[in-house]
């Protein structure tokens, strides 16, 4: 899929590539098509040399206010296999995001719903405009957050997940922020000044070592401590031999910013 | 996509990958690599398509790593190596993630990464002059990447052998070990193995698919839950109308018309 997105916008300068949904009129739903579109955004920043950081928000009012029911309706006439199907290539998306190997900041505009929360959960750190909310609402509905569920344990810890899989109940940014859900809640005024610049700040990193350690991080998460200890290990030895850390070590030395190569 | 190193045919609802680059014995280059994941995936992704073969042109099934390409390694990073390491290794993930059968038809030598492919497939059919090995240690290295393939096909303390002896195995060693399903003669080879993915690929589409899926998703989990999971795969399957068919097609004796569905 070339760059003719129907529902998200990319844009990249300075090492930063924004992926904002763009279906505002609409509340940005995270619909099939756009997790296809967002997933297919992710991996090519992913596979961009150029790219730090990706900075992830929403057009207009919502960040991702969850899905247009009557659509869910035609969406649930579907046969199990084809409800399979496509749930399975959007859940590629979040497994993307899951194990992402570089920096993913969410700038959250506006209410993040359902899906949207788990999308909220996905990034690895979050700047949220105080205008927005934050809420599981597939339970009022009968449905149950499946998919996202070990994104939000991740993000959560396992009985705020399971509480707010739960209630479905609605957080705002400072109740978000106080969970761990947000980082920094800031004027919606203030939201992509601050999450840029931010965003700018963390692109300074050396991006070897937070690739590596992004991939180390997802790889050993499960594994027994040990044991990942000793995979860890041998992962470092690629980061000693970078060109990057030889560099990032010679510049702090010499007080001066280092210039990465990112190898 | 145009193809230099892999050739691409199709028998009915067969699709055929070929290694093509005999004059190396099939040695699987980064660009061999390369074309072979997008060959398996459209493959996959190709509603025409009910099963397919991976062989090899000429006497060589696939000789393993181009030693060319470990020459150039001196002048990479490690970080460049890892990230590169990374890409090629996905060629060994593209097995579990088919959601169609996939099935090796050994001509020759499947040596280091070739007989990783051959542990990759879902089943192998050898000639009788196919030879299966991961010399690797006598030149300085070991079977890493591919080595948690050939544990599944051996089990642990055969692979373990086959990586530390470096010593192949004749195509009926490899049947006794467990990473041939048979052997045949070898001009009987790609027509048998050919025969055999054309039955395969006159199953319910859907089913293979949630069989297949099946197969790779429980591997590492508990018994318990690996059975709880499939009960969620079952449900599914039970509300097909390829089951219907198939149960009504048996009842009346004729041969059922799936839909995939």
């Amino acid at each position: 899929m070339q760059e003719g997105y129907k529902t998200i916008v990319v844009n990249f300068a300075n090492n930063i590539c924004t992926i904002q949904l763009n279906q505002p009129e609409r509340r940005n739903p995270l619909s099939q098509i756009t997790a296809v579109e967002l997933n297919d955004a992710l991996l090519r920043a992913e596979r961009n040399k150029d790219v730090r950081v990706v900075l992830l928000t929403g057009a207009g009012d919502a960040f991702s206010a969850g899905a247009d029911l009557r659509e869910f309706s035609r969406y649930m006439g579907n046969t199990p296999l084809q409800l399979y199907d496509s749930g399975r290539e959007s859940t590629e998306m979040f497994k993307t995001g899951y194990r992402y190997t570089k920096p993913l900041i969410g700038a959250i505009n506006g209410p993040a719903f359902a899906g949207g929360f788990g999308l909220v959960a996905m990034c690895h750190m979050v700047i949220s405009a105080d205008t927005a909310k934050f809420a599981m609402t597939e339970i009022k509905v009968g449905l149950f957050p499946f998919v996202i569920m070990p994104i939000i344990k991740r993000a959560l810890g396992e009985k705020r997940a399971l509480e707010l899989s739960i209630t479905g109940r609605v957080l705002t940014a400072e109740e978000a922020k106080s969970i761990g859900l947000v980082d920094e809640v800031v004027p919606r005024e203030d939201l992509m000044k601050r999450a840029r610049a931010f965003a700018e700040e963390i692109a300074t990193r050396g991006p070897v070592g937070t690739r590596l350690g992004l991939t180390a991080y997802y790889e050993s998460n499960f594994m027994e401590p040990t044991i990942a200890m000793d995979y860890l290990n041998s992962i470092r030895v690629v980061n000693f031999k970078s060109d990057d850390l030889a560099e990032g070590a010679r510049a702090f030395l010499e007080k001066r910013m280092p210039e990465w190569k990112g190898e | 996509m145009e193809y230099e190193q892999v050739a691409v045919e199709q028998q009915g609802r067969v699709r055929v990958i070929c290694m093509n680059r005999p004059e190396k014995r099939n040695a699987l280059s980064e660009k061999m690599a390369s074309e072979l994941i997008s060959a398996l995936r459209e493959a996959d992704a190709d509603p025409g398509v009910g099963a397919v073969v991976l062989t090899g042109k000429g006497d060589s099934f696939c000789a393993g790593a181009d030693l060319g390409d470990f020459s150039r390694m001196a002048s990479k990073t490690a970080p460049v190596m890892h990230q590169e390491g990374i890409e090629s290794t996905e060629l060994f993930k593209t097995g579990y993630k088919m959601t169609k059968p996939l099935i090796a038809a050994v001509n020759g030598h499947a040596m280091g990464g070739g007989c990783g492919l051959a542990a990759m497939c879902h089943m192998v059919i050898a000639s009788e002059k196919a030879k299966f090995g991961t010399p690797e240690i006598k030149v300085g290295i070991f079977p890493f990447v591919i080595f948690p393939l050939i544990i599944r096909a051996v089990g642990p303390r055969r692979a373990l052998e086959m990586a530390i002896v470096g010593q192949p195995l004749g195509a009926a060693e490899a049947l006794e070990a467990g990473l041939a399903n048979k052997v045949l003669p070898a001009g009987e080879l790609l027509d048998g193995t050919i025969k055999l993915a054309s039955d395969l690929a006159s199953r319910s589409p859907l089913v293979m698919k949630l069989g297949l899926n099946a197969y790779n998703t429980i591997m590492d989990m508990e018994v318990n839950k690996a059975m709880d999971y499939l009960n969620t795969l079952r449900v599914i399957d039970f509300m097909s109308e390829d089951l219907k068919e198939g149960a009504s097609a048996f009842i009346q004796k004729r041969a059922p018309e799936w839909k995939g569905r």
